[in-house]
């Protein structure tokens, strides 16, 4: 039995259900799926288990302090519901949280912020404003062993006791079945805008975003794809204040002038644009088709794809984080044989390969997410074991096992 | 910082209860040790300001002989005075470590070669006469450098490969009058005593020279006292009060003779910010003796390095017209010591000159009086810490306003190392400099 | 405060001991004299003070990996130290603990530009990472007020914030990669020198920063590098009363203006500085913000515009706005010379760190005036107004017996006042010794616990600076095999310091 196939789910409302239901899986050693509302239900490795435990029920905001910047909510709150009660206030989360819903065929409306930070998936301003963790401030979960514990707390600075917080954002819920967050919030820009320009060769774009990104500019977006039209560009997104957003935009145009062809979209087009980007949509990727991100120095982007394409290991991709990121679509003819293929051609790039989605069996065999080192894993493992001894938070979904 | 220094030892020694009150202000939040020389070579507590201020809280505390290791420590303090620049809490080091030097120069005995070769630096370096005679055995000893090490070694590296100039007749007793204006005498704007220096009338007669013409060609009388002499410094850097107090008495006795005199003295100025430093110490070096206390307080009021004075009364227009790029090291005698860091790079801009700042500043350059001679090892490293330095500004000319650090450096400089007044003497109608003429100055 | 009892068994092996470390290192780099002992005693925080057992000084991660093997084989306890600034007692020695000073390892690797990465040594000190790097137009952001000296591995281990966090985050926001050495000599690579280095992994580099030389000895750190920004200007706004100081900071927030840096400063703070900086402040002014805005020149021409408005509406009575970088300097001086003119004010003086909900500042201020009554010590106040990190000093005189007691209670009085406030105990100094028996006011005996199974999982023996940050030693073993449910104690047995 995988995840996709469970048959029994249970969806807790209160923290204290999570904490019985996790000590009588416990004494019984009974492995559990643990996830949200399952919207990303194919990412990570497939895991073992016959009973779901569900946590999209918690999904009250315990309070929400704007002058504070800081809202607390359980973790099944959904990402829209969030976005939507921060608008009202002119803040936002600013790590972007991709749903991926188009990717997975699930709707993405039901998307938690447990998920978004259990995934610690960021979205394309992630080279202005950081990742998930760095939002993360405080948490409060279930252990493998049904004792709830919190960590952190609600300070922008905190230095109290080991930062738990950023250990449990991107474990998958390997570590713990959270059940509340407390998350750092921004101010949103009052400002947007997008400037289109015509794509020129890789190594030419790496090193214009390399040029931009060395001006203190407030740019929130360096992406490379082809559009709905076939037409091969880049984005660049502004964002600040309104009189500051028209003066970078004067010194982006000195610097972007010489390309020509540029098209500038305002606020609403330019927001619409870039919820699209965030969800992988300009990959365009077929049901067949295996998805992958690869995350990489700018600078070795160039030849990796160069080279991934000429093996048949990239069909379709688009760049984001300046260069920093491959999305990349791999055709479903011969799964195996190519994600090795391409496994291989990232680790000698120094790159780290995520699947995003593929068939279980070849997420089984070769693990969503790339290898780490033997020293790397037997830590993570102990790690693991100090916060679920008997293995049954979604055992195996972040790591092969043998 | 608490200390428990016993009550017996703070009643017994003013300097002591001083001791005790500076560590008092230190809260060891270790600013210090970004700044210091030895940290940055020995990366070690011990060699820190904040790592000495603690073996001396410890050296008073249990009293009697202080240990080997607390005097090794403190013997490699360059007494370049970063850290008391830099301190947060006003921590004043300078005095620290000089009474501490002193508590060990009279509680522990150095092995006796150490003894020897401080007593003989002690006893050479105030002495013009000796010194240009130790000069030249030191000539006849070179070529046996192989066979020495240490300090021994250091000493004969440091004796000049070219010929010492011939004393100059500016460093004998005089008064200078301004330098008349279209044949005619003018009326002196002000009238200063001129501190000619012991190393520096030996080994660079010329700053002396040029001081002198540029204090003239600004309407100053400068009177160089009958009585004055060595500062006193070398002595005081090894902790040796008896040798040096009478040398500081000695130029107190004869500024004051001037200054008390039918002429006056606006200011005594000084063109070595070594020396400066020990002369503007000398109130507090003598503030128990009720003999000497005002005294010396006045001299140290009325001291001024050469370009501190200049500020004050205005640089002329520059004649000469250079645009050179000058790198300016500013001695830590200077920066640190006397806090002097604008005036001189202001007025060499003034008069005409591009001026560019050494990276890493702050770092000594081994020289520190005698320590090139007593610490080798360390002094060359951060010689040529420093020599890199001031390479990678690509200047066509240095500048610097204190003879110790011309000599530990111009030698391997690459590029012509001049004193400060030289510069300002040329480009307001003085000779060319002799280290610059006929060279080939690095391209623009 | 108390420690884990020394063994005499391991303090009577240290000429061995010295011996064998003196064979990985070096002769000259093993310190076992009393004399050259005697100055490692302590680190920020004289008022603790213990004698090293040796103090070791590696030149390379392979040395610090063959100490750490060598002294696990040994049962050695390891104290790691960079430059020893430490404001909670982190590097304070054990008797029977070998301090391991990481000064030595001091270099900059490499500095990659295009991909804004540097690569770095623990040993560097912060300021030398935006020294190596200024002539590219870039810097390090996080700039603690120690950056002079702190090293970026001290940094590292108490995730240091600074005056520009409230920005641009702190020390954990701009890692990307760290080489660490385990206790038993482990060497393990987390993440690496790209942004995104670290995807799909457990986020254990997180967990490593902020860990105060509890779980790893850090040996080589990636940072991300930023472009240093266009312009920056400052605003000092006065006003008549703490309260309306403490609103005007949730109010700039509020309108969706975040400040490169929000510091307050109370009257008592302005009258010792204005000795130093020879300048009077205002009779009317209460409470000062000095609020630093950056950006390019445009942006920050818009932002003063609205902060001032914001300041005005709250009751602002004077506004000062830097126009040249020569006025923000002399502006800022004032808060740069804060703690040093304080301290001119009395012997000694004790500060702590306790953060809070910005809205509950006047609260805990208020509360901070009757303890100070209470205990009979005077206290001013200075701190990141705008992180709601609080930084009371508390004035006393070390040399009066019981002074230092009363100033610790007065100190604790006041940490548990910010918990209460829904704040936590420490900012940026971290636990260390100083906040240590506190942390049962902040969390269960189930949250501890949670975080010593962490410890376990890096340092099963215990031996990396133990005594720090719990109240309680590690007992891994035994976590491991008793399991008793909710809420009860498990280990009532265990000593407390």
């Amino acid at each position: 039995m995988t995840d996709t196939q469970t048959i029994a789910s249970m969806r807790p409302a209160t923290t204290q259900d999570v904490a019985d239901i996790l000590m009588d899986a416990a004494s019984k050693g009974e492995p559990l799926v643990v996830r949200g509302n399952g919207t990303r239900v194919g990412l990570g490795n497939p895991v073992a288990a016959t009973r779901v435990l569900e946590l999209g029920g918690l999904d009250q905001i315990d309070f929400y302090d704007p002058d504070d910047l800081v809202i607390r909510a359980g973790v099944g709150a959904t990402l829209d519901n969030l976005e939507q009660v921060l608008a009202e206030k002119g803040q936002y989360l600013p790590f972007e949280p991709p749903r991926y819903a188009g990717l997975y065929g699930t709707n993405g409306a039901r998307s938690t912020l447990g998920g978004a930070v259990s995934t610690a998936l960021s979205g394309p301003r992630r080279i202005l404003t950081g990742a998930v963790r760095d939002f993360v401030l405080g948490v409060e979960g279930v252990n493998g062993q049904g004792d709830v514990f919190k960590a952190g707390g609600r300070t922008m600075k905190n230095v109290t006791g080991y930062d738990i917080s950023k250990l449990v954002t991107g474990a998958n819920g390997t570590l713990a079945a959270l059940t509340m967050l407390t998350i750092k919030v921004l101010p949103a820009p009052r400002a947007e805008v997008t400037l289109v320009l015509p794509a020129a060769t890789l190594e030419e774009d790496v090193a214009l975003f390399a040029r931009m990104r060395a001006l203190p500019l407030g740019i929130g977006g360096l992406v490379r794809r082809v559009n709905a039209a076939g037409v091969c560009e880049v984005l660049v997104r502004v964002e600040g204040t309104v009189p500051g957003v028209a003066g970078n935009q004067q010194v982006l145009n000195g610097l972007l002038g010489a390309r020509g062809g540029m098209v500038v979209l305002e606020q609403a087009q330019s927001h619409a644009l870039w919820a699209g980007v965030r969800e992988l949509d300009c990959l365009n990727a077929k049901p067949d088709e295996l998805v992958w991100r690869v995350n990489l120095p700018a600078t070795t982007m160039p030849t990796f794809v160069e080279q991934a394409r000429k093996a048949g290991c990239i069909n379709r991709f688009f760049v984001d984080w300046a260069g920093g990121v491959v999305f990349s679509t791999m055709r479903g003819v011969q799964p195996e044989v190519d994600t090795l293929r391409y496994r291989k051609m990232a680790e000698k790039a120094g790159a780290r390969a995520t699947i995003l989605r593929a068939p279980d069996a070849v997420r089984a065999q070769f693990g969503a997410f790339p290898p780490v080192s033997a020293g790397v894993a037997a830590l993570a493992a102990r790690t693991r074991t100090a916060f679920d001894p008997a293995g049954i938070l979604n055992p195996g979904r972040m790591t092969v096992q043998a | 910082m608490l200390s428990h220094i016993p009550q017996a030892a703070l009643d017994a020694d003013p300097n002591v209860q001083l001791a005790k009150d500076i560590i008092g202000n230190c809260v060891h939040c270790g600013v210090c040790l970004s700044r210091c020389p030895t940290y940055a070579v020995k990366h070690e507590e011990n060699d820190s300001p904040r790592g000495r201020i603690f073996l001396m809280k410890d050296m008073y505390e249990k009293g009697g002989v202080p240990d080997a290791k607390t005097v090794e420590h403190l013997d490699r303090c360059l007494t370049c005075l970063a850290c008391e620049a830099i301190c947060p809490s006003g921590v004043e080091y300078s005095k620290l470590i000089a009474h501490g030097r002193e508590y060990v120069e009279e509680h522990y005995k150095r092995p006796l070669f150490q003894r020897a070769v401080r007593e003989l630096l002690v006893r050479l370096i105030p002495n013009a006469r000796l010194f240009r005679l130790a000069i030249f055995g030191g000539r006849m000893g070179r070529p046996f450098r192989g066979l020495f090490s240490g300090t021994m070694r250091a000493m004969l590296d440091m004796v000049p490969t070219t010929p010492l100039p011939a004393p100059s007749p500016v460093d004998r007793p005089q008064t200078f009058l301004p330098e008349p204006e279209g044949g005619k005498a003018v009326k002196p704007r002000k009238r200063v005593a001129l501190l000619n220096g012991c190393v520096q009338t030996v080994l660079d007669t010329a700053i002396n020279e040029a001081t002198i013409r540029l204090l003239r060609r600004h309407g100053v009388e400068v009177v160089v006292a009958a009585g004055s002499g060595c500062c006193g410094a070398p002595a005081e850097h090894m902790g040796d009060e008896a040798q040096a107090l009478p040398l500081v008495k000695a130029n107190i006795d004869a500024w004051l003779r001037e200054a008390d005199g039918p002429n006056g003295l606006d200011a005594i100025v000084i063109n070595t910010s070594g020396c400066g430093t020990s002369i503007k110490a000398y109130g507090h070096a003598l503030r128990l003796d009720p003999a000497w206390a005002d005294k010396a307080a006045r001299v140290s009021a009325m001291a001024r390095d050469i370009t501190e004075f200049l500020v004050e009364i205005g640089l002329q227009k520059p004649t000469t017209p250079t645009g050179l790029r000058v790198v300016y090291h500013s001695a830590c005698s200077m920066q640190h010591g006397q806090r002097i860091v604008n005036q001189p790079k202001d007025l060499l801009r003034e008069a005409g000159f591009t001026v560019l700042d050494v990276p890493e500043g702050y770092l000594c350059c081994g020289s520190a009086g005698t320590y090139n001679l007593l610490q080798p090892d360390i002094a060359n490293e951060l010689k040529a810490r420093k020599l890199k330095n001031i390479r990678s500004v690509h200047a066509q000319i240095a500048a610097s306003g204190n003879i110790g650090c011309m000599t530990q450096l111009a030698g391997e400089a690459g590029l012509p190392f001049v004193h400060t007044v030289e510069l300002l003497d040329w480009a307001t109608g003085g000779p060319e400099p002799a280290a610059i003429k006929g060279q080939k100055l690095a391209a623009e | 405060m108390q420690m884990p009892e020394p063994s005499q068994a391991i303090i009577s092996q240290r000429d061995a001991l010295a011996q064998g470390l003196r064979q990985i290192v070096g002769k000259d780099w093993v310190i076992s004299d009393d004399a050259q002992r005697r100055p490692y005693q302590c680190d920020g925080i004289t008022a603790y003070m213990a004698m090293p057992l040796l103090v070791v000084l590696p030149g390379c991660a392979d040395e610090v990996q063959a100490v750490l093997r060598f002294c696990n084989e040994k049962g050695v306890k390891i104290v790691p130290r960079g430059s020893g600034t430490s404001l909670s007692g982190g590097a304070l020695p054990l008797e029977d603990g070998v301090l391991l000073v990481t000064s030595r390892l001091c270099n900059v690797l490499a500095v990659d530009e295009h991909n804004r990465v540097a690569r770095v040594q623990p040993g560097v000190p912060n300021i030398k990472i935006t020294e190596a790097v200024s002539h590219l137009g870039l810097c390090y952001m996080p700039d603690p007020s120690s950056q002079l000296i702190s090293t970026i591995g001290g940094n590292v281990a108490e995730n240091a914030g600074g005056v520009h966090c409230l920005k641009y985050g702190v020390t954990a926001n701009h890692i990307l990669g760290m080489q660490a050495v385990l206790m038993t000599g482990e060497m393990v690579e987390l993440g690496g020198a790209y942004l995104g280095a670290a995807e799909g992994e457990l986020d254990l580099m997180g967990v490593l920063t902020g860990s105060e030389g509890l779980l790893a000895v850090v040996t080589e750190i990636a940072v991300r590098l930023e472009p240093v920004p266009e312009v920056a200007r400052v605003i000092s706004m006065s006003f008549p009363s703490v309260e309306e100081a403490c609103a005007c900071v949730g109010a700039i927030i509020g309108v969706g203006v975040i400040p490169a840096g929000l510091e307050f400063m109370d009257r008592k703070v302005l009258d010792a500085v204005s000795v130093l900086i020879k300048e009077k402040f205002d009779d009317r002014t209460a409470a000062l913000l000095l609020c630093e805005l950056d950006g390019t020149a445009v942006e920050v021409d818009a932002l003063v515009g609205v902060v001032s408005d914001v300041a005005r509406a709250q009751g602002a009575i004077e506004l000062k706005v830097s126009t040249t970088e020569e006025e923000r300097q002399r502006i800022w001086s004032s808060r740069k010379l804060a703690f040093s003119a304080i301290g001119k004010l009395c012997p000694d003086y004790y500060c702590t760190d306790g953060t809070i909900p910005r809205n509950k500042l006047p609260e805990v201020l208020n509360k901070m005036a009757d303890m100070s009554k209470k205990y009979g010590l005077d206290y001013a106040n200075c701190f990141h107004a705008g992180d709601g990190n609080l930084h009371p000093i508390i004035m006393y005189d070390a040399a009066k017996p019981g002074d230092l007691e009363k100033a610790e209670e007065f100190g604790a009085d006041v940490l548990i006042a910010c918990v209460d406030a829904g704040g936590v105990l420490s900012g940026e100094h971290g636990i260390g010794v100083e906040k240590r028996d506190l942390m049962t006011h902040q969390f269960t005996e189930i949250d501890l616990q949670q975080q010593q199974m962490v410890k376990c999982a890096f340092d099963p023996k215990d031996l990396l600076n133990p005594g720090k940050m719990f109240p309680t030693l590690c007992r891994c073993a035994e976590f491991g095999r008793m399991h008793v449910h909710n809420g009860n104690l498990r280990f009532a047995d265990i000593p407390r310091f």
